[in-house]
């Protein structure tokens, strides 16, 4: 089994001037260094390991600050789970690849905590997958908050969890040359079909669908939704200037708490040295048609080697 | 008729994989006999690949001509340049070609079912395919099942149930339905699996054979057939009935809000364009109301199990309060045992718990209604998979989630079996 590297994502700045909260934090941070260290580098990390170390941190932060409410919750209730397909959506953007993506694993652990004047955070600890795959990667906690202001505001999430196998670049590469190699702009329809099915030429097309979809997800995610990606209605490439790809994408999107599949339609970018970026996304009132028994499409049937 | 041919030209050549996505059907009018000439010579320039369906004669006709995506630009550059009016009379070829190969598809003659055992289980099928299957499964093991009608859908289809018995007189029973929400397909597909893994079970399996000696299994697989219809057709993403609404163009009432039980009450929404509506009052739905007549007049229903998709959880009521059920230790230690037996077969994981704590309020459910009658083993579930497909599972996946949920559904009927009540 190929080592995994430790990526360790940076704090952000969630708690400017919140006293309360920056004692957590340090308690926190100590949990995160802990993890950074070199003898932990080329190793495969244990989820006893860092389950006890942020049990710790958390316990800690409690001594220091008994007023914080803190609840813990049962790993099977809704409210960790939603929480934890936040973590998931922001971390497949900000990772930002094609190829190699975040699914929401077992959660082994879930506590939330009130903050009086800010809003709901959730501190959750994942279970091990037994045989990591090559495409998936795997998130190890996650810290999610919730602000509850007037105006939306997207979860802030910091997490641990480890990257995606060196391969993936190489293959993220290959499909960049061919893409730049075509003569005529790419465009599709339904990946996947109403039968689930995704054709091998069009299964980048959904990969880079699926990632920025993952911004609009974590940018519309509170804590009374559970976004996931159902197909891409059709996307078209759009000329550019420089060395990205972009393409005007069309997604449906189902919300689990309301029930509702909705579209979207966003503009976005793509290259290997940049990642994904969507360019800006906005709800769409036309509605493609989506019959059951069409078939996915794609023009050039194939790309050119 | 020329039309036709051209349409029919079309639809042949997108079977074989050519595209139409952005091309365009403009109606050009030439005002003057020079105008025309010019259109005739565009049309002949090759590298635009100009397809002419009418041709224009008089200054009067129109000529109609389909302007691949990639020519669009020069085209209109050019009719706008010398001051030909046009109009766009197909805005995406592709789209029309795809509508009409759905057409095509769904009014195809029925495919004859030669025999339950050489049907693709790996595979979707419509409502047509579901109802011919039926009666073959019926017609091959006589002694065992038998198709009943319990009533009628809104758009007047026929709701089908299939009843496994072994003889007795109104036993006590154990109900399966799949396709309540239409836009859930692997659960239609696996209701046909696992009504065949039953038939061709019993004898062969001691497990079933002793639940069908003592019992009878019911199974409803289609259990919205206007819903699934129109998923096939219109919407794959369709989930309620199909019923039309007062006052709203909104179709539809979401039948797992429709029972009998917190009718009304926060969980469900009173908006006829919400896809979890709960109707205008409960029971509105004929689907609904055909196995609530069913139920009660039967009245020795021990087991419910309801299946929808997708996020791979096993519920027990309730969901319209969290005040906790009665059985809820037993209950909750059997979908324990049911989801270990699940998971068992390839390692997919479930979370199980009451409905309201595990995944949200509902009001006006399917088995908090059940449970209130009385039957005590009233359970949901929600298939494969977590969400990286949803509701369009891969076909593939087909068999695999049939084959580990019987083996939960089995542990509940064993229970059911060895614990009456």
């Amino acid at each position: 089994m190929s080592p995994f590297k430790w990526v360790v994502l940076g704090l952000l700045p969630l708690i400017n001037g919140f006293a309360l909260l920056k004692d957590h934090l340090q308690s926190f941070e100590m949990t995160r260094t802990a993890m950074d260290s070199e003898n932990l580098h080329n190793e495969l990390p244990h989820s006893t390991l860092h389950l006890e170390e942020a049990e710790a941190a958390l316990e800690k932060s409690m001594e220091l600050n008994p007023d914080l409410r803190m609840e813990k919750l049962n790993p099977a209730n809704y409210r960790a789970t939603r929480a934890a397909q936040v973590a998931v959506h922001y971390l497949n953007y900000k990772q930002g690849s094609l190829f190699c993506h975040f699914s929401r694993r077992k959660i082994e652990n879930a506590t939330l905590e009130e903050i009086p004047g800010v809003g709901n955070k959730y501190f959750l600890t994942f279970i091990e997958d037994e045989t990591p795959s090559k495409h998936a990667t795997g998130v190890y906690t996650a810290e999610i908050l919730f602000r509850h202001t007037i105006t939306k505001m997207a979860p802030e999430v910091n997490s641990t969890y480890y990257g995606c196998v060196k391969n993936i670049s190489e293959d993220e590469n290959t499909f960049y040359v061919r893409m730049r190699k075509q003569h005529q702009l790419v465009a599709g329809k339904y990946i996947p079909d109403g039968h689930g099915n995704i054709p091998t030429e069009m299964e980048p097309f959904w990969h880079l669908g699926y990632t920025a979809s993952s911004y609009i997800m974590w940018k519309e995610s509170n804590e009374s939704t559970l976004f996931n990606m159902e197909t891409v209605l059709s996307f078209q490439q759009l000329e550019t200037e420089n060395d990205s790809l972009a393409f005007d994408y069309v997604v449906l999107l189902h919300e689990m708490v309301s029930q509702e599949v909705t579209q979207w339609t966003m503009q976005v970018c793509w290259s290997p040295f940049q990642g994904v970026k969507v360019l800006h996304y906005s709800q769409s009132s036309e509605n493609i048609q989506f019959p059951g028994d069409a078939k996915a499409i794609m023009s050039p049937t194939s790309l050119d080697k | 008729m020329k039309g036709l041919f051209i349409f029919c030209t079309l639809v042949l050549a997108a079977f074989s994989n050519d595209s139409f996505i952005g091309d365009q059907v403009l109606r050009i009018t030439a005002n003057s006999e020079e105008q025309i000439y010019m259109l005739k010579d565009l049309a002949e320039l090759d590298h635009l690949q100009l397809d002419v369906w009418r041709e224009a004669v008089k200054p009067e006709d129109s000529m109609d001509i389909h302007v691949p995506h990639s020519s669009l630009q020069t085209v209109k550059a050019f009719l706008e340049s010398h001051g030909i009016s046009y109009s766009v009379m197909i805005e995406d070829v592709q789209s029309v070609v795809d509508h009409e190969r759905a057409e095509m598809l769904a009014a195809r003659s029925t495919a004859q079912i030669r025999s339950t055992n050489s049907f693709d289980y790996a595979n979707y099928h419509t409502l047509e395919e579901i109802y011919n299957w039926m009666d073959e499964l019926a017609s091959e093991y006589p002694h065992l099942v038998t198709k009943e009608q319990i009533g009628s859908s809104y758009e007047g289809r026929p709701l089908y149930i299939l009843k496994f018995s072994t003889g007795g007189n109104n036993r006590p029973s154990i109900w399966i339905d799949t396709g309540i929400h239409s836009r859930e397909w692997v659960t239609q597909a696996t209701g046909v699996w696992m009504a065949k893994k039953i038939a061709s079970d019993y004898g062969n399996d001691e497990s079933i054979t002793s639940i069908l000696d003592q019992m009878d299994i019911f199974i409803e697989i289609v259990t919205n057939p206007d819903g699934f219809h129109f998923t096939h057709t219109k919407n794959r993403m369709w989930r309620k009935t199909r019923s039309i609404n007062a006052g709203t163009s909104c179709v539809g009432v979401d039948p797992n809000r429709n029972w009998d039980a917190g009718f009304g009450g926060p969980g469900a929404s009173s908006q006829p364009c919400s896809e979890t509506y709960r109707g205008p009052r409960a029971n509105s739905e004929k689907e609904v109301k055909a196995i609530v007549d069913f139920v009660q007049a039967h009245g020795n229903i021990k087991a419910f199990v309801s299946i929808h998709s997708y996020s791979q959880l096993l519920l027990y009521p309730y969901g319209y309060t969290s005040t906790p059920v009665p059985d809820k230790q037993e209950l909750h230690d059997l979908a324990q045992r049911a989801v270990s037996a699940l998971s068992s077969l390839y390692g997919t994981s479930y979370r199980y718990g009451s409905i309201i704590t595990t995944i949200y309020q509902a009001s006006g459910g399917t088995i908090d209604w059940t449970y209130k009658q009385g039957i005590k083993y009233s359970y949901t579930f929600e298939l494969r998979d977590n969400g990286r497909y949803g509701f369009l599972l891969p076909a593939n996946q087909i068999i695999p989630t049939a084959q580990e949920t019987w083996l939960a559904v089995k542990v509940i009927m064993e229970h059911t079996r060895d614990n009456p009540y």
